[in-house]
């Protein structure tokens, strides 16, 4: 660069004025900085940034305020079972028998999708399912023989346990060791299991490569969609979500 | 929450770095030009400041804030540029419900000067990405992308060149790969092109064609990587003629912009400044201006 530029410059003193003599700038210093963007820096919020966003604010704040149906304990995100994820898996179940038409063995959601804590007892409203599943995940069915069933339940059973629907018994009795069944039965060679869960971990998310070639049906259903339909299905009947822990899910605990 | 305290401790000393080298002082006020380029990167539709929730980014970002700290800043600067890496989209229910539609008409209200494309710029589908186009009074700049099979064919640019006084800065874009990170079926036919390839060229090309003072590559690759996988610091030290990039993706809380050798030896400042539009980057820029072909100033390192 500045050998370039002394080059030109020495045309320019040979009044070789055929090609255009632009000076060169040359960077010397920077000053590297990241400026806060919280209430605590004193920053008055644009009124005319406001006043663009206002319009959209209220059109959502209507939408996303919006009861669509109750629960009658606290869901809170636990693990290895927990009373959200016990619905959140229920909801997912349920909701891709309905779009395949026809009995799925379990689903599973992973813990690490879930994005708040808790879902407090009483009314929930849509927005509250939209901070619990943000993104646009959606419900695939993978076809799966009892040997991956086990490396998938392996699997998160060394994620220290993701929520599981009804359907799906998984205790590890030892390290070595753990009890699957399904509908009450034991795993059987030659069966083919019918599994629902997030596209991104059939896709390879959350370390599942192995799920990666398994064979799937996509649903074209939003995770999301799938439990705001599972919300308001409850309010339709007159009832309210009540998931409590009921042994679905026992690891070892951690001999530390 | 100890993330919080972290951000807030760096933030108060906030000049992080300090002039390296020669004293800024050594020059007469004529001789030197400043320009300041402000930079964000995965906004993630953080439209309003995290919920007051108890969560551990409750009252951070927003745009309206960030639209007064970016005006207050360009009122007081000699020349600036606004600039973002990408993931504009997806995050909150405003890109659910309106599709990318606000962000857009705010990032033209802030005047944003240029953007590169990020992978979940893609989640409304290439097409949704072409509708919200219009509302987007700034150029959208990638460099690797081939679009010419989609909806976006002509719409996107691999650079711009901007002349602030006598500063000619050129920006190119660059993004990552999209095949097992975006549904196929929203990236249509969009092909990859090598990013590390195509950056030399541009930058080549903005350096030596059109004498650019500043190489700006606006990056979604990714700040860095475990492997060999191209990122932000992969391509400073495998390029040439790039001086600076912006960068994005991994979401990455930099504590201060660092500095790396290309294969010309030469200083690559790399910057990235988290997410959800939390923090504004900053970086001003020194030139000499040239007047007898020599910088006096020169070979000092550049960010100390």
């Amino acid at each position: 660069m500045r050998k370039f530029t002394f080059f030109l410059f020495g045309l320019c003193l040979l009044g070789l004025q055929l090609i255009s003599c632009k000076s060169v700038n040359y960077l010397t210093n920077v000053e590297a900085n990241r400026l806060d963007v919280s209430s605590e820096s004193n920053l008055v919020p644009d009124p005319a940034i406001t006043k663009l966003i206002t319009p959209y604010k209220i059109e959502l704040d209507k939408v996303m305020n919006e009861v669509i149906g109750e629960t009658a304990i606290d869901l809170k995100k636990e693990r290895p079972e927990s009373t959200l994820g016990n619905w959140m898996a229920d909801a997912i179940h349920r909701k891709a028998e309905e779009k395949l038409g026809e009995p799925i063995d379990f689903a599973i959601q992973n813990y690490g999708g879930i994005r708040i804590p808790v879902i407090k007892k009483g009314v929930i409203t849509r927005g509250k399912i939209y901070e619990l599943m943000p993104f646009d995940n959606k419900i695939l069915v993978l076809y799966l023989n009892k040997s991956e069933v086990e490396e998938l339940v392996q699997h998160i059973v060394s994620a220290r346990g993701w929520p599981v629907s009804y359907g799906i018994k998984i205790n590890e009795l030892t390290k070595e060791d753990i009890s699957i069944t399904i509908n009450e039965k034991a795993l059987e060679e030659g069966l083919i299991y019918k599994v629902a869960l997030p596209d991104y971990i059939a896709n390879g998310g959350s370390r599942s490569y192995f799920l990666k070639d398994k064979k799937r049906k996509d649903l074209q259903y939003f995770i999301r969609d799938a439990l705001i339909q599972d919300v308001v299905d409850f309010r339709s009947k007159n009832e309210v979500i009540n998931s409590p822990k009921e042994g679905r899910f026992i690891i070892v605990k951690k001999e530390e | 929450m100890q993330r919080r305290k972290f951000i807030k401790s760096v933030a108060s000393t906030s000049l992080i770095t300090s002039l390296g080298g020669f004293p800024l002082s050594a020059f007469a006020k004529e001789d030197l030009i400043k320009l300041t380029i402000l930079h964000t990167n995965d906004l993630h539709s953080r439209i309003e400041p995290f919920p007051m929730d108890g969560s551990r980014n409750e009252g951070l970002g927003g745009a309206a804030r960030r639209a007064t700290l970016i005006q207050k800043i360009r009122s007081e600067a000699e020349h600036s540029l606004l600039l973002d890496a990408g993931d504009i989209f997806q995050g909150t229910p405003y890109f659910n419900f309106f599709l990318g539609e606000l962000e857009f008409k705010l990032m033209s209200a802030m005047k944003y000067d240029a953007a590169t494309i990020g992978n979940h710029d893609f989640d409304a589908g290439i097409e949704g990405l072409a509708k919200q186009m219009p509302l987007a009074n700034f150029p959208l700049l990638n460099a690797n992308y081939d679009f010419s099979d989609t909806e976006l064919n002509g719409k996107i640019k691999p650079y711009k060149i901007f002349q602030k006084g006598d500063l000619k800065i050129g920006v190119f874009g660059v993004g990552i790969e999209l095949e097992g990170l975006v549904a196929a079926e929203m990236y249509k036919n969009t092909r990859y092109l090598d990013p590390l390839k195509k950056a030399n060229h541009y930058a080549k090309m903005l350096r030596k064609e059109e004498k650019c003072d500043l190489v700006i590559c606006l990056s979604h690759l990714g700040y860095k990587y475990r492997g060999d996988k191209i990122s932000d610091i992969v391509l400073a030290q495998q390029s040439k003629n790039i001086d600076v990039i912006i960068g994005g993706h991994t979401h990455t809380f930099m504590k201060s912009a660092e500095t790396y050798y290309n294969l010309d030896q030469k200083e690559v400042i790399v910057n990235q400044v988290g997410w959800a539009g939390m923090m504004l980057g900053r970086l001003d820029f020194y030139f000499e201006r040239n007047r007898k072909g020599k910088c006096v100033g020169c070979g000092n390192s550049l960010i100390k």
